[in-house]
């Protein structure tokens, strides 16, 4: 059977890259003792499919994960198993059966929610206050780093949400992002596109990052959590 | 606070997570409520770090002990250590992230004589007086152990208290020592007098060295009475279950060595005469199969490793391989564990093993006839012949590897260029193996790697008497095996001559190293196991200044009387045995495996140690 894993990882973990996100889980499982399923061959391996890949530096409070059980196992004694084996800082949040004609995680993603903040109190302030007006703009260009080079790219489109709040004495920005194989923005383009914008250098490693969420859209375009 | 400062710094530098802590199965006691806290100081990267079984061992074994917690603490990358230098970021450990200089105690492990400069690197990142005579009374008290602990002197003037030997049992003495000290308001020097009188202990402040005026030791004698003139080694007779680890940290970064290490014996008793482990882990002892299995199984359940290797120096001689391999399969074919058995002598007979093993062929197949010709593969005592070689190897091909890795040693004692052309012969004859199998049969694409390292001659062996070639010497004869193996399918690797001098210098050298060891990291060395940041100029510049030469202790022959620096302590072996294997070696004579009967190593002396041994003379 499919499962479905909704997972937190803490901010303590958060340097933990995908590839070595990827081998501790294959380890949790392990450990577990829960059925999992192996491919064919002759270098079998573990199977399980993530939803969307976590940078480096970011820490997620709903990420998502497929795994192939051999035999039926009930969402609570899957989650039960598996939290007993994870490290601290890496919990199981919720689970559920996917349909065998479900589509990957990762083909279902449209956009994921990010929170960001801003370490840097004057920089702060200074983009908490241009948000609208950055909005306001009809297009909002700024450069996307690709294997090919550099490429400029509207983001204004990928944009579906952006705000400033304020938390703990901090600016945060919440934003919902595009996330898809052809357009996605990643928090660190967000965070350039405003720096330009307000004529001023925005050290990336002071925004630290929180994925808060991930997306799907229903058949009439609206926008659903992806473990529903 | 100190773990924010350090979490925003993480963010600037290469692989952070290696110093995030909180992997599966690290401990973390409470601070408060713990009388004696010991931090294991490992002087190198995390990858390396992570990959040593010792510090595996002892991290149980003290977090074991109710009234310790023990800590990791590593030495981060230069670009870590830039960033805080900048922010004043003392050292840390991984666990709790305290600060080194909070710690009670302090335990280097020395792996290898390339790391000294780490362990002055880490005490000053540490905040620690290097040097023990400065350290003060609320200082950490500095320990060190591993291989190199054996030959301490180098590192007298830096580490207070060394551990000589089998770590696991010594280690807990020396703590509740320390422990009952500091409980009991002892000074600083009370409890390294304290420390002296445990077996297996030195304790470098109560000695005294002299000097001839050739430079060689005129005397090495105890300052006071109650300290012992011999050090004997620390010696575990049984290994026991409860001393090796049923869960081990499993790192989130990618390491050297990331699997699951079974311990399955200590000790060698074939005697090749190069050889120091096999000489300074004497006498051999074995695990049960039944313990074996169990320690397996529970390392498995506790870590979701993919694989586990038998360690030891020399597996396929431990006396029931293939029916514990069997074991082992039956339990970790189903979990789709893979099994691993590095170190196979070529004479070794483990076939079945071998088949059950390698399932999943991994890169490559090694071999280390370590010579080329028989005869001096007599003389250094490594009796593998040329026919064990070749059968091992149309096994491999036969299987269908086609990757072969052999290892060589240049600059052995009594070496002439015809030994040399014994490793073209070798290689030559290796190739031709494979294409004497029809295509067929063979995988594609033949790689025979052979390695040649340059020979260092190390403490209680046979050959601590032997000089190491010169750098001339040695390039000389690195370029002449670069033209003879000039063969297709071949590709030929050599090991930097000039840490091999260096090398040879710590590997037998006096106190006086330790001044050229400071000077050298004052100008800047460290990270001189790493090809890009070992700055030879500057350890050149280090003897010089301290009017010292490199040649003294690496090139020079000693005399069979002259006093070696680490004659004071009793490794087992004894001297008289050591230059009896010395003469037989110029005589080209094997000695045997002394499983098939007691060579009188010395080891015999102390009773009930080994159990081959007859009531033989020394």
């Amino acid at each position: 059977m499919r499962m479905m894993l909704l997972f937190k990882l803490s901010n303590n973990l958060r340097h933990v890259g995908h590839l070595d996100l990827m081998r501790t889980m294959q380890r949790a499982f392990r450990r577990s003792g829960l059925p999992m399923t192996y491919s064919q061959g002759f270098n079998p391996h573990m199977i399980m499919s993530f939803a969307a890949p976590l940078s480096v530096g970011m820490w997620g409070d709903r990420e998502a994960m497929e795994v192939s059980l051999l035999q039926p196992v009930t969402p609570a004694e899957f989650l039960g198993k598996l939290n007993a084996a994870l490290p601290d800082g890496l919990e199981g949040v919720s689970a559920r059966e996917m349909k065998d004609d479900e589509k990957s995680l990762m083909a279902q993603v449209k956009a994921a929610a990010y929170e960001g903040t801003l370490l840097n109190d004057g920089i702060g302030n200074k983009v908490a206050e241009s948000i609208p007006s950055y909005l306001a703009q009809e297009t909002i260009i700024t450069q996307r780093k690709s294997k090919k080079g550099i490429k400029s790219v509207d983001i204004k489109p990928m944009i579906f949400a952006l705000k400033a709040e304020e938390k703990n004495g901090k600016k945060i920005l919440s934003a919902v992002l595009s996330l898809t194989e052809k357009a996605t923005c990643k928090p660190s383009m967000l965070v350039n596109s405003l720096g330009d914008f307000i004529k001023t250098n925005i050290d990336l490693n002071d925004v630290h990052w929180c994925r808060k969420g991930l997306f799907k859209e229903d058949g009439e375009g609206n926008m659903l959590p992806l473990e529903f | 606070m100190l773990k924010d400062k350090i979490d925003q710094i993480l963010d600037r530098v290469e692989k952070p997570a290696r110093y995030a802590g909180g992997e599966m199965n690290s401990t973390l006691k409470p601070w408060d409520d713990t009388a004696l806290r010991f931090a294991f100081c490992f002087p190198d990267t995390y990858e390396i770090a992570m990959s040593h079984l010792g510090m595996k061992i002892l991290y149980h074994i003290i977090n074991n002990q109710p009234w310790a917690l023990c800590e990791r603490v590593i030495l981060p990358w230069v670009d870590m250590i830039d960033e805080m230098n900048k922010e004043n970021i003392p050292l840390f450990s991984l666990e709790s992230r305290h600060a080194l200089h909070e710690f009670d105690v302090i335990g280097f492990t020395l792996q290898y004589e390339m790391s000294y400069t780490n362990i002055l690197e880490m005490l000053s990142l540490g905040k620690i007086p290097l040097f023990s005579h400065q350290r003060k009374e609320n200082d950490p008290i500095v320990v060190a152990g591993g291989p190199c602990a054996f030959t301490p002197e180098p590192l007298a003037d830096f580490i207070d208290a060394f551990m000589i030997g089998d770590g696991e049992e010594v280690i807990v003495t020396v703590m509740e020592a320390i422990k009952k000290g500091r409980e009991e308001g002892l000074t600083r020097r009370e409890i390294s007098k304290a420390l002296a009188q445990i077996e297996g202990v030195y304790v470098p402040c109560f000695y005294e060295v002299s000097y001839h005026e050739d430079g060689t030791i005129k005397a090495f004698v105890p300052t006071e009475e109650d300290i012992p003139s011999k050090v004997k080694k620390a010696l575990v007779v049984d290994l026991k279950n409860e001393e090796y680890p049923d869960k081990i940290p499993v790192p989130y970064t990618e390491i050297i060595h990331d699997r699951i290490m079974l311990e399955i014996m200590r000790g060698c008793t074939k005697g090749c005469r190069f050889c120091q482990a096999g000489m300074l882990y004497r006498p051999i002892r074995e695990r049960s199969i039944e313990e074996l299995i169990e320690l397996a199984d529970n390392l498995e359940k506790s870590t979701g490793y993919e694989e586990i290797s038998l360690s030891s120096l020399s597996s396929g001689d431990y006396s029931c391989i293939n029916e514990l391999t069997k074991a082992l399969m039956k339990i970790f074919e189903e979990k789709r564990v893979a099994l691993s058995l590095p170190s196979l002598r070529i004479d070794s007979n483990i076939q079945d093993s071998l088949t059950e093993t390698q399932k999943v062929r991994k890169s490559g197949l090694t071999f280390a006839p370590e010579a080329g010709s028989q005869r001096l593969r007599d003389v250094i005592n490594k009796g593998v012949t040329e026919d064990d070689l070749m059968k091992r190897v149309t096994e491999a091909f036969e299987g269908g590897w086609s990757t072969i890795k052999l290892y060589f040693m240049i600059g052995l004692p009594t070496e002439t260029i015809d030994d040399l052309d014994g490793i073209g012969d070798l290689a030559q004859k290796v190739v031709n193996q494979y294409y004497q199998l029809p295509k067929e049969q063979r995988a594609k694409g033949l790689r025979v790697t052979c390695s040649a390292s340059s020979f260092v001659p190390k403490a209680f062996t046979p050959f601590q008497w032997d000089r190491q070639d010169t750098l001339e010497e040695i390039q000389g004869k690195q370029q002449y095996l670069r033209s003879k193996l000039k063969i297709r399918g071949v590709t030929f690797n050599w090991h930097e001559s000039y840490v091999s001098l260096l090398e040879a210098c710590f590997a037998r050298g006096d106190r006086r190293m330790g001044k050229v060891l400071y000077k050298a990291w004052t100008l800047g060395c460290r990270f001189d196991g790493w090809d890009e940041h070992f700055k030879y100029d500057a350890w050149m510049k280090a003897f010089n200044e301290e009017g010292l030469e490199p040649s003294f202790y690496a090139n020079r022959e000693r005399a069979k009387d002259e006093i070696l620096s680490w004659d004071f302590i009793d490794a087992g072996v004894t001297k008289a045995f050591l230059w009896r294997e010395r003469e037989r070696s110029l005589e080209e004579k094997v000695t045997p495996d002394c499983r098939l009967g007691c060579i009188n190593c010395g080891i015999q002396r102390w009773k009930g140690a080994c159990k081959n041994a007859h009531d033989a003379t020394v």
